[in-house]
């Protein structure tokens, strides 16, 4: 049988993002925010791995965003090590309210390194930047640590939709100059080889999301 | 062994409407068991396991005796309530740090600044963030409903109680602590023994609830532990059998989002089975399956794999026609169903 074709299916790119970081500083409402346009002010805790999808345009090519929301509970990081498989991007999410979340950043970066493809695009969001008054984080403070690692920057709020689009849109954007750069500058035999307008995928061929796209055959 | 399966029939709607002859029925039968001198659990079980009625708190005391917080007798019940009751109080006194309480002046060690880990204030502070997460579930516990995410006086007694047992739990329990989504697990048993119409027992739902959520995570306890996970009794191995058990049930269906689409059941299955099944379907329907997996002949964790076994099956045709994408999002997003077709189902499942 043929798969009708939706036009949710039809992307240049696909890329598949990581949301990490402590416990109820927002992952899940900036996924929500981001894909459906929604924001929960209590929504259930994530237990496992949530998954959301959304195209947006680069350079005038469709980029389809594979996002994938873990649990910040110590306990399930070891059940969601199979999640940063494929992972090209990762947003590292704090709470500027709580220092503690921010402290923590070092062991998800450790996280990231001992499960993640070492050229992983990270980029440190700090959420919630909406209360003002109760910020414990500072701005400079966030942005020089990610100075010194190599790290994007930005900070958001998932409740007033500042910054969401853009947060994505940064790294999306990041991610497709890399990788196209990579196919211009072919230099290393072990890359996927695109033809002309052939379609590209960035993550190996043993990963769930390639074999998503063998949806044409049969 | 005993012939307890229960004969393989469909609950009809009539049963179902509050009112009804049926339902009037069924709620006498019910009442008939749990009203008699000692309680035939084995009767108890084979009605309980087609649902139980919504009406006089049978709900609450038949759970209470499903999950052995109350013996058949009922003569033992009064001494048993009250013992177990003081006991919840004690354990409410006696694990509740407050560093300040000590009558006794600070030791040079002991003192908000110590770094010794021994040190009350070092507990305290550690106690603290175990608090803090536990408080920042149970405020996520079925934000749509008044019950648990209400801003009036009710609603934030449902909260606080539901934070102090699970903290009593975690502190009794130092080899599993609180992990995240006891919350939902907590979440039905509070609800049904604080609704309970019998007022006293609804006052103490604390404490019944807590006892009750004991029991049920005894059976569970291994899909919380972290270093379980790779043996054969842990989430990871229980996720190996529900495929197994799909292969086995509905070949095509397996090959398709196991084998082409590489759905891996820990991106859907793994929350579906810690959480029995809470976070996919619309609370009163939960509380439903959980009517029969606390009675299930097969067991509480077979019965568990059979029902999402069911609900894979029942949507197998959408399913065959999705992708990965498309697959992934329905089994993350159950779509509205009567969960009664996937109960008929796992029934169907259970006998063949």
């Amino acid at each position: 049988m043929k798969m009708s074709h939706k036009p949710d299916d039809d992307y240049d790119y696909l890329f598949k993002v990581v949301l990490i970081g402590d416990s109820g500083v927002g992952k899940s409402n900036l996924l929500s925010r981001f894909t459906r346009n929604e924001f929960c002010l209590e929504s259930k805790s994530t237990i496992g791995v949530e998954f959301a999808t959304r195209s947006i345009q680069v350079d005038g090519k469709t980029i389809k965003a594979q996002i994938w929301d873990t649990a910040g509970q110590e306990r399930y990081r070891a059940i969601t090590s199979a999640y940063y498989r494929g992972a090209v991007g990762a947003l590292l999410v704090y709470d500027i309210t709580k220092t503690v979340t921010f402290e923590n950043v070092e062991r998800w970066l450790k996280e990231l390194r001992d499960h993640a493809d070492s050229n992983i695009v990270i980029m440190l969001v700090g959420n919630k930047s909406d209360l003002r008054h109760l910020r414990s984080v500072q701005t400079d403070d966030a942005q020089s640590f990610c100075e010194k690692e190599g790290l994007s920057f930005i900070e958001t709020s998932a409740l007033e939709s500042t910054n969401v689009e853009l947060a994505f849109q940064r790294i999306l954007t990041e991610i497709y100059h890399i990788v196209s750069k990579k196919v211009l500058g072919e230099s290393d035999g072990n890359g996927p080889k695109p033809g002309e307008g052939t379609r590209i995928n960035v993550v190996t061929e043993n990963n769930e999301a390639a074999a998503k796209k063998s949806g044409c055959c049969g | 062994m005993e012939a307890q399966q229960p004969s393989l029939r469909r609950v009809t709607a009539e049963e179902q409407a509050s009112g009804s002859p049926a339902f009037e029925v069924r709620v006498r039968r019910f009442k008939s068991i749990l009203e008699a001198p000692t309680v035939d659990v084995g009767a108890l079980k084979r009605l309980t396991h087609t649902g139980i009625p919504d009406r006089d708190g049978l709900r609450a005391l038949a759970w209470k005796i499903l999950l052995g917080y109350l013996p058949p007798d009922r003569k033992n019940w009064d001494r048993l309530l009250a013992r177990k009751r003081s006991e919840y109080a004690n354990f409410c006194k006696d694990l509740i740090i407050d560093p300040g309480r000590g009558s006794e002046l600070p030791t040079t060690d002991d003192h908000p600044l110590s770094q010794n880990t021994s040190s009350v204030w070092n507990a305290y502070f550690k106690d603290a963030e175990m608090h803090e997460q536990i408080e920042r579930d149970v405020m996520r516990t079925h934000p749509d409903m008044h019950f648990f995410s209400g801003s009036d006086g009710a609603a934030v007694t449902h909260r606080k109680e539901m934070i102090r047992a699970l903290f009593i739990f975690a502190k009794l329990n130092p080899g599993l602590t609180y992990i995240q989504g006891m919350n939902e697990l907590l979440a039905p048993l509070y609800y049904t023994f604080s609704t309970d119409i019998d007022h006293d027992a609804g006052k103490h739902a604390e404490a019944d609830a807590f006892y009750c959520f004991i029991d049920l995570i005894s059976e569970f306890r291994d899909n919380f532990c972290q270093s379980l996970d790779n043996s054969h009794l842990g989430i990871k191995a229980t996720m190996g059998r529900l495929t197994d058990a799909l292969r086995a049930a509905d070949q095509e269906l397996w090959l398709h989002i196991d084998i082409k689409n590489k759905v891996n059941p820990q991106f859907f299955a793994f929350r579906w089975i810690t959480l029995l099944l809470t976070q996919e379907f619309p609370f009163p329907d939960a509380v439903r399956l959980w009517d029969t997996l606390l009675s299930d002949p097969a067991g509480r964790t077979e019965c568990l794999l059979q029902l999402c076994i069911a609900m894979l099956m029942n949507i197998r045709n959408e399913l065959l026609e999705g992708d990965f994408s498309q697959n992934l999002k329905m089994l993350q997003r159950y779509p509205p169903v009567d969960v009664n077709a996937i109960l008929y189902k796992a029934q169907q499942l259970s006998l063949s």
